[in-house]
């Protein structure tokens, strides 16, 4: 059978009434799920299981999957509005989405963000179509040390393309790599920095950071005498201002292609590879940007980019789930648990044993994604006019349900604690002129290098020479040595020049 | 005097009264009285979970009161049994818990861990030897001969306490060497079995049989004690001489320290006609979870044999918890 015969066969499942009412269904969710913050696609997909068992396999799992990329869609809505990341892929979409809404253009960022999603997310849905076994050999292919190089890259890249002083983002990076630390150590199954406290030894959330260090720290910093970013917000726009000029739409389209490529590829990867595709499309960005600048002030290349990735990722994490039946996050762990329920192996025999469900989802993601599109755009409007609410109603409201997201996490009121405790940790970075990203970019990086490396030096039995002899880690390590060597060699320089002045 | 005797002797069997009637009014009380927490201390979606599931709506079906499953995870089980131990002793709180967790409470809170009454077993997950397809080995035999030929060069993948257990026990058993690769969980270790990156990993069936079926795996033996029926061709780790092997993956239901023993019975009664309804049977068969209820007896008989395993195990591989 040939990719056109695949494609019909899903479309007949996926168009099918039932199926286009559970894919709405699931989108809806998806996105209401979204823009509660901290509530994230986990919690409410986990809660929504038992009710799927009555359906057919097929509509289960399509309205799951619509749950799963709708949450991307309405995570960057928070993001952009509140700077409230609920996901480690949305941090990105917050440094410029909400940067953008602080001047007035809530709506430009929203709507790029929803176009960019539905460019991103058709593509990577032909791309699953079409070479999904060729990328299942690509993520098989992929061993520790591979991993391991590529996450040094990305932690590398961080510090060198973050905005402000480079001493500032390591230290801030480094911190958030000890912060990563707590919890229990894989190989020994030691604690470490849990101080015998239960809720530590996993570790801490990752939600808890992101709302604390950004949306906790950043209504704090609003709340402060002189603190303008209310008032700014206010007169955030009618929704014809909500169109994207044409020079806009000239930075943000290719933009959107070349996140969407990137997302695509690294979402196939478990782990760190769908972490690393929003802050891989930003620091492209950034770096073939004509005016760097102006990211971090509202670029609406920083906008379009990882919203694609994101939601290019999203589609393609799909693929070694299904075809390999292993997840790479713990949305797709769940999805993996429902299709079980249902008697289906997700694996490598489930393109040839229920290709109705395998080409059915590949389509009704197609699906979903327009539903998406026409769920969203008149959606703009009502949530930019949400921000013209008083600043002294919203504040409040937005607190109540990031507490509520934290508690749900583990049903515990732990993770509402340390939700606080980093949005004190926030504040203090706002005051030091700290960037709280690079920070994030090591609580969640650190632990990944760390587990990969050993793992990489455990089966290779202590040779170094690993991480040389493999093309895909020597090419990471490479592009590492050079991205450092490109950010030192002029700071040397200028350190020189300094000295040379002084001196004379 | 007969009025000052009456006047205390009339309240005192007044209060045995009431005494014997509330007794015998809480052996008539329905059981359950309103819905039951079954807390477990797994995140939502993994097999455990699975398995919870269907056995509360199984169980709810049977008694009429919901069931709910509470997802605990964390603190490698402590929060979940944390959480029990504190619970009224009233049978409408239960924990699901299992041979790893158990485990991980006894290595880390050691003799201080709750005395939690043994209500019943469930059941247990089937394991087996499972190795890359690049080893030319077909059976135990053929393995343990190449690793003796090549000794430390092979490694083992582990997962959980549990596999670590079987991995360490037929190391044991057999004289080979091998160096252990810890893994958060199968999804991790998998492609890398797959690779011969690793050379074998003790999974749970349900894990890896598709994998194998597919040509990506190689099953050598099954940890059960004797061979299943989906897997008739498969012969045990017994059959190829390593029949010390302690099978992992028991799955068993718990109650608050101080629940009545007749309460337990009772309620392992309702688990045990729970566990006959045939769409349960189906989703376990499914799942390869080898239905073996069994009493408030026979499970503390089981956790017996377990703790003492374990704690050779602890001892032989000098696994502690954080010394304070």
């Amino acid at each position: 059978m040939d990719l056109l015969s695949h494609l019909t066969l899903g479309f007949s499942v996926a168009l099918s009434v039932q199926n286009l009412l559970y894919c709405l269904i699931g989108a809806l969710i998806g996105t209401l799920v979204g823009v509660l913050p901290g509530l994230g696609p986990v919690a409410t997909i986990a809660l929504l299981l038992p009710l799927t068992y009555g359906l057919e396999p097929a509509s289960a799992i399509i309205m799951l999957a619509g749950i799963y990329y709708g949450a991307q869609y309405g995570g960057s809505t928070t993001s952009i509005l509140l700077k409230l990341p609920g996901e480690v892929s949305s941090v990105v979409t917050a440094l410029d989405g909400h940067e953008m809404a602080r001047r007035g253009r809530a709506g430009q960022a929203l709507r790029v963000a929803a176009l960019g999603s539905f460019l991103a997310g058709c593509s990577a849905t032909l791309l699953v179509a079409a070479v999904a076994p060729g990328l299942t050999a690509l993520a098989l292919s992929f061993a520790p040390a591979d991993h391991a190089a590529l996450i040094a890259l990305g932690l590398v890249a961080s510090v060198t393309l973050a905005r402000g002083s480079i001493a500032k983002s390591v230290a801030t990076a480094l911190m958030g790599m000890l912060f990563g630390l707590v919890g229990t150590d894989l190989t020994s199954g030691r604690e470490r920095y849990a101080f015998g406290v239960a809720e530590l030894s996993d570790g801490i959330d990752f939600v808890a950071v992101a709302m604390g260090l950004f949306g906790v720290a950043e209504i704090v910093r609003n709340l402060e005498p002189g603190g303008s970013a209310g008032v700014q917000l206010q007169d955030a726009g009618s929704p014809a201002t909500s169109r994207l000029s044409r020079e806009e739409w000239q930075l943000a389209w290719p933009a959107c292609l070349r996140g969407t490529a990137l997302g695509a590829l690294l979402g196939v990867l478990p782990g760190g590879g769908a972490v690393l595709g929003a802050f891989a499309s930003y620091m492209l960005e950034k770096k073939i940007a004509r005016a760097p600048e102006r990211f971090g002030q509202g670029a609406i290349e920083g906008v379009a980019g990882p919203e694609s990735a994101n939601n290019a990722g999203a589609q393609t994490a799909f693929i070694p789930m299904l075809t390999l039946g292993l997840p790479s996050n713990g949305v797709m762990a769940l999805m993996l648990g429902a299709l079980t329920l249902h008697g289906i192996q997700p694996g490598p025999q489930i393109m040839t044993a229920d290709p109705r469900l395998f080409w059915g989802l590949v389509a009704s993601m197609w699906v979903g994604n327009v539903f998406l599109l026409i769920l969203n755009l008149p959606l703009i409007a009502l949530w930019v006019r949400l921000l013209a609410l008083r600043y002294a109603l919203l504040y409040p409201a937005v607190l109540v349900l990031c507490a509520a997201g934290a508690y749900s996490v583990g049903n515990s009121y732990a993770t509402v604690i340390m939700m606080a405790g980093f949005g004190l940790l926030g504040y203090l970075f706002v005051r030091l002129d700290c960037e709280p990203t690079p920070f994030v970019l090591g609580f969640v990086l650190g632990p990944m290098l760390e587990e990969n490396l050993r793992r990489a030096m455990t089966l290779s039995h202590g040779d170094f020479g690993v991480f040389l002899s493999q093309p895909w880690s020597a090419t990471f390590l490479a592009l590492a040595a050079l991205m450092l060597a490109l950010t030192a060699i002029p700071a040397l320089a200028r350190a020189r020049q300094v000295a040379f002045s002084e001196g004379g | 005097m007969k009025a000052w005797f009456g006047s205390w002797l009339l309240p005192l069997l007044a209060l045995l009264g009431a005494c014997a009637s509330q007794g015998a009014a809480a052996a008539d009380k329905p059981y359950p009285a309103r819905s039951v927490r079954l807390v477990l201390p797994f995140p939502a979606g993994g097999p455990s979970d699975l398995a919870a599931r269907g056995f509360a709506r199984s169980l709810e079906r049977l008694t009429g009161q919901p069931v709910i499953v509470d997802n605990r995870p964390g603190g490698n089980g402590v929060i979940a049994a944390r959480q029990v131990a504190a619970a009224a002793p009233d049978g409408h709180t239960l924990l699901w818990a299992t041979s790893s967790t158990q485990a991980q409470l006894r290595l880390q809170a050691g003799a201080a861990a709750p005395a939690f009454v043994p209500v019943g077993s469930i059941g247990k997950f089937a394991f087996g030897m499972f190795v890359s397809p690049a080893q030319e080995a077909n059976t135990v035999a053929d393995f343990v001969a190449q690793a003796r030929a090549h000794p430390g060069r092979l490694n083992v993948a582990t997962s959980t306490l549990s596999e670590y257990k079987a991995a360490a026990q037929f190391m044991q058993a057999s004289g080979i060497r091998m160096v252990r690769v810890p893994y958060k969980g199968a999804a991790q270790a998998l492609p890398d079995l797959m690779q011969d990156r690793v050379q074998v990993n003790f999974l749970p069936l349900a894990a890896g049989l598709q994998y194998v079926r597919a040509g990506k795996l190689k099953l050598l033996a099954t940890l059960q004690a004797k061979r299943g029926d989906s897997l008739p061709d498969t012969p045990t780790m017994a059959e190829s001489g390593y029949g010390g092997l302690t099978p992992p993956g028991w799955q068993f239901l718990l109650a608050p320290p101080n629940t009545p023993r007749t309460l337990a019975s009772r309620i392992a009664a309702l688990a045990g006609q729970a566990l006959q309804e045939p769409e349960l049977r189906g989703q376990y068969a499914k799942q390869l979870l080898e239905v073996d209820s069994g009493g408030p007896d026979a499970l503390a008989e089981l956790m017996k044999n377990e703790t003492a395993a374990w704690e050779q195990f602890f001892r032989d591989y000098d696994i502690r918890p954080d010394s304070n």
